[in-house]
């Protein structure tokens, strides 16, 4: 990143990686006080900095990977990390209560930004088959299987409903249409929907139990 | 730097509204974000303030974040399998549409006429044709003295046993059908069974008279046989 000091903003490998929520706990977390941190970071606290990276790299690395793919993650985590901490030394964030809101905006401009640069690399380079930059969205062949039967797993679902039911998941699901506007033309109780859908994804996770399952006996039969 | 993060360090997330205009990101009672709202984000349809909410509340979760993989995951599948779904029924449909198009009333008048026109044909060549429905006539035919011309009916098949008392026996016999001016009608070889060499003529055979010849091996004519077919 251009124009940032990233040897003082380097961040120590132990941290990488490390889990935002403590271990063992299922409670919601809001993260350490946020005030506090930013005037540590203001104050070059080189703890303040590991604790921030500590507190949000896994929840960054979740959202950048979920919209852009795994390709170079780890640079576009430490690249908001980069722009995040250089804003709150520059004072930029006026409401230190709301670091994680900023956070978020920053991860969002970098999504946007991406995506922009992907749209525009792609229309300068249509046609160019040499030195094109192809983004892989493309998992490992583990996710790619898992998803296959995933796939197979809701197929067996849709087909083994009515085709009404089916209808209706294909309106949700495939059309995205709204709750609403499916109740409404389909003559169904939000109830009813509610209860289709649930009905549905429990099948689907207990077909998939099913197929693990068997899968476990195969392997040690 | 400490290792280990305690409970204690983190302050909790509330439940209900939190944010000014009153929208509410629905959380459930235990704090995280509800299953509603994690699909409803899934999708796409998430409005602000509640979007906003709910993306601090991921980027601080780990177990939201999991959930929110399966919705994810869930969703995928779903979509993926619904259009491949759709996708044949389009196909079935095209197929479909494709058949009835092709098939007017006026066509369909077209291949029903057709179609009565092959059974006619085949009703036709069946009665044309009894021998192949009709049993078999068995004739005995016979050149002792005394012995009378045999009658037969027209288009049945007929089953001939030719007496061959007093002829030099040989292990097969050479037999033919003709008619009134010679022309062979049916010819076959057989061996002597009871004292008779049979021939079978599965056609039949027009009205008219016939001869029924029978041969050494070495084609010598050795007896005929007259045959009357009314």
């Amino acid at each position: 990143m251009a124009g940032f000091n990233t040897e003082a903003l380097s961040v120590p490998e132990d941290t990488v990686g490390s889990p935002a929520d403590p271990p063992g706990s299922d409670a919601p977390l809001a993260g350490p006080n946020w005030t506090a941190l930013v005037e540590r970071i203001k104050a070059d606290d080189q703890s303040g900095m590991e604790e921030l990276y500590r507190v949000f790299s896994r929840g960054v690395r979740f959202y950048l990977c979920r919209q852009l793919g795994p390709q170079d993650l780890e640079d576009k985590v430490h690249d908001t990390f980069l722009i995040v901490v250089q804003a709150v030394r520059r004072g930029e964030l006026r409401e230190p209560e709301r670091l994680m809101g900023f956070v978020r905006t920053v991860v969002r401009r970098q999504v946007a930004g991406h995506i922009d640069q992907a749209v525009h690399t792609r229309r300068q380079e249509v046609g160019i088959e040499s030195g094109t930059t192809v983004v892989d969205l493309n998992r490992d062949p583990e996710e790619t299987a898992i998803r296959q039967q995933h796939e197979q797993i809701a197929h067996r679902v849709l087909n083994s409903i009515s085709k009404r039911d089916r209808e209706i998941l294909t309106r949700f699901y495939l059309l995205e249409q709204s709750q609403q506007q499916i109740c409404d033309q389909m003559n169904l109780t939000e109830t009813q929907f509610r209860l289709l859908k649930s009905r549905a994804k429990a099948r689907f996770g207990e077909l998939g139990k099913r197929r693990l399952a068997r899968k476990d006996v195969v392997r040690f039969g | 730097m400490r290792d280990h993060w305690e409970v204690e360090d983190y302050t909790f997330v509330g439940v209900g509204p939190t944010i000014g205009n009153g929208a509410v990101m629905q959380l459930s009672a235990n704090g995280h974000a509800s299953e509603e709202s994690l699909e409803s984000y899934a999708l796409g349809s998430l409005g602000e303030p509640a979007l906003g909410e709910l993306e601090e509340h991921l980027l601080l979760c780990s177990l939201c974040q999991d959930q929110l993989k399966e919705i994810d995951a869930y969703h995928a599948a779903m979509k993926s399998a619904a259009a491949r779904l759709e996708g044949q029924d389009e196909s079935r449909k095209k197929l479909w549409t494709r058949v009835s198009g092709a098939m007017t009333f006026r066509r369909l008048g077209w291949v029903m006429g057709l179609v009565a026109i092959a059974l006619g044909g085949l009703a036709l060549r069946v009665w044309l044709t009894p021998t192949a429905l009709t049993p078999a006539v068995a004739l005995v035919l016979e050149t002792s003295r005394g012995s009378e011309v045999r009658h037969a009916p027209a288009r049945r098949p007929l089953e001939l046993s030719l007496d061959v008392k007093g002829l030099p026996a040989y292990p097969l016999y050479a037999v033919e059908t003709v008619d009134a001016v010679g022309q062979v009608q049916a010819q076959s070889t057989a061996a002597v069974s009871e004292g008779r060499v049979k021939m079978s003529l599965s056609q039949g055979l027009r009205p008219g008279n016939y001869f029924a010849r029978l041969y050494s091996p070495s084609h010598e004519l050795l007896r005929e046989y007259g045959l009357v077919i009314d």
